[in-house]
């Protein structure tokens, strides 16, 4: 079985031959912040044209197809495109919290980032409380986007920010609550004990019917944490322009851009992390030729062909959903997704007391 | 992480959060005033994560960022921008204001003073003590010697309460 931990071992061996201990650290702290930049641009890469290929499908067009073989040059072109536009300057503007806000907003995606555990040993920090800091890290985020709203000196931008405040402090209620079912049934907050327990059944088989309750309801909340697909009305077009960050322009709406797909991705993540195994291979009981096989495939493709499944299934759901009005989403949360979390874990005490 | 770094960082933070303080009292705006204050509540979870109270910084930053701050943010989306009250105030309150300020940080630097610091917990210098969430989760909800059912019930009716208070003022009819 390949783990990333030995590639990890043999160079803080390497290094430890060369420089003192506290040198070590430090190249390490160093080395880990450029993997983990250069990872989270490339990903975005990767999901930008993914994103465009797999909507267009959808409608049955071809989507880009002119930069390289199949278009997949096209992101790049994109990037370079959006490097090298002007940044505008806007009168009016608090200059200090319009640029904090992106700041913020691409932090917080980014330390949410960190924290999942890619393979055995891969990941940048391995908190005791790994999930907590998933629900708690995430809310800088809001403030960055309540931030952008209101120093763009915009009512569009204001009203997008606060449909989108009162969309992201609500669905992470039911985000949060369907998380702790996981909890309840590993007994464990740090993600490496919540991965290693699903060796032979992964957790969404594990719990039950109330684990796959909770899965649906992660799914659709984090998608709404997401601002996309029918939840995408904080930047509706047709309404409010592009919503909280209608007057950035350039990299600074590139960071927007970058912190949205990101967050696609860390909610399918965290999904694939605690419901379907993570990087655990599919392992089943008694059949040990068939788990020798299935260790054999890298971990790390068997958790990102999850993460693509999953978001796979939020892009389907995009282009299948209208948009809900604001008093039809903050209804599906108050009145039937929290409902149905809150009542999920009494259900998950009883399966884990009686079953 | 060696003693000289840990100290530096400690140095920083707490350079970083008094700047940011000041600035969050200064602050003619309203909401750039907010924003330091996040800042500044995020550097004391910074404190905690120095402490390894890494559960507390979590809290911290859920608690104070992701509720206090934006329930702040939403007061003042929802208020008059032109608030009048940032008008240069030179009556009595400005006399009243320095003499608790004056007061306050006598008492605290008094007991800083006084107080004889015993390193119990070593943790800064030896480094990664995380504390086990089990721990936490017991100590919690414990019914033994100090351990916390009671305060944790009392704060979660008190939590019920407020819940109850705001669908009431909520309705209104």
């Amino acid at each position: 079985m390949f783990h990333f931990s030995i590639v990890l071992n043999c160079v803080d061996k390497f290094l430890h031959v060369y420089f003192t201990d506290s040198c070590v650290l430090f190249i390490d702290f160093f080395l880990v912040g450029i993997f983990i930049l250069v990872f989270y641009a490339v990903l975005a890469l990767v999901l930008i044209y993914l994103e465009r290929k797999i909507c267009a499908f959808f409608q049955c067009r071809l989507g880009p197809m002119r930069v390289g073989p199949f278009g997949i040059f096209q992101p790049v072109a994109d990037m370079i495109k959006i490097l090298l536009k002007e940044v505008i300057k806007i009168n009016g503007v608090d200059v200090f919290l319009f640029r904090l806000a992106i700041y913020l907003v691409i932090i917080a995606s980014m330390c949410t980032f960190g924290a999942i555990p890619f393979d055995r040993g891969l990941h940048v920090i391995d908190f005791n409380m790994g999930v907590f800091y998933f629900l708690s890290i995430s809310s800088i985020g809001v403030v960055g986007i309540l931030l952008a709203g209101w120093a763009s000196n915009n009512k569009y931008t204001i009203i997008g920010a606060m449909r989108s405040g009162a969309q992201l402090i609500s669905y992470e209620l039911s985000c949060g609550l369907s998380l702790m079912i996981i909890v309840i049934l590993s007994g464990s907050l740090k993600l490496s004990v919540i991965v290693e327990q699903q060796f032979y059944v992964w957790n969404i088989f594990r719990g039950g019917i109330p684990t796959i309750i909770a899965f649906i309801v992660y799914l659709i909340s984090g998608h709404a944490e997401t601002n996309r697909g029918p939840f995408d009305l904080p930047e509706a077009e047709s309404e409010l322009t592009a919503g909280y960050h209608t007057e950035y322009s350039g990299i600074q709406f590139g960071f927007f851009y970058l912190a949205e797909y990101l967050n696609m991705f860390i909610v399918a993540a965290i999904a694939s992390t605690l419901f379907l195994g993570g990087w655990m291979p599919l392992h089943i009981i008694g059949w040990d030729l068939f788990n020798e096989i299935m260790d054999h495939i890298p971990p790390i493709i068997w958790l990102f062909s999850k993460i693509f499944v999953c978001i796979f299934l939020a892009l389907w759901v995009r282009w299948t959903m209208p948009r809900l009005r604001i008093d039809q989403l903050l209804k599906l949360e108050w009145k039937i997704l929290m409902p149905i979390s809150l009542v999920n874990i009494l259900f998950m005490f009883f399966w884990m007391m009686y079953l | 992480m060696s003693s000289i770094v840990s100290f530096m960082v400690f140095v920083l933070l707490g350079v970083i959060s008094i700047i940011l303080s000041m600035l969050a009292v200064l602050s003619r705006n309203l909401f750039r005033s907010i924003t330091y204050l996040f800042l500044v509540l995020l550097c004391t979870a910074g404190f905690y994560l120095f402490l390894n109270y890494h559960f507390l910084a979590a809290i911290q930053i859920s608690v104070y960022v992701g509720g206090v701050v934006i329930l702040f943010i939403f007061a003042v989306f929802l208020t008059d921008s032109n608030v009048k009250a940032f008008k240069r105030n030179r009556s009595i309150k400005c006399i009243i204001a320095t003499v608790i300020t004056l007061s306050g940080v006598l008492v605290t630097s008094f007991a800083l003073l006084n107080h004889q610091f015993i390193y119990t917990n070593n943790c800064m210098i030896e480094g990664d003590m995380e504390i086990d969430m089990k721990l936490i989760g017991k100590y919690l909800i414990g019914v033994e010697k100090y351990q916390y059912f009671l305060p944790f019930e009392v704060l979660s009716l008190l939590l019920f309460v407020c819940i109850i208070g705001g669908i009431l003022i909520a309705k209104s009819e």
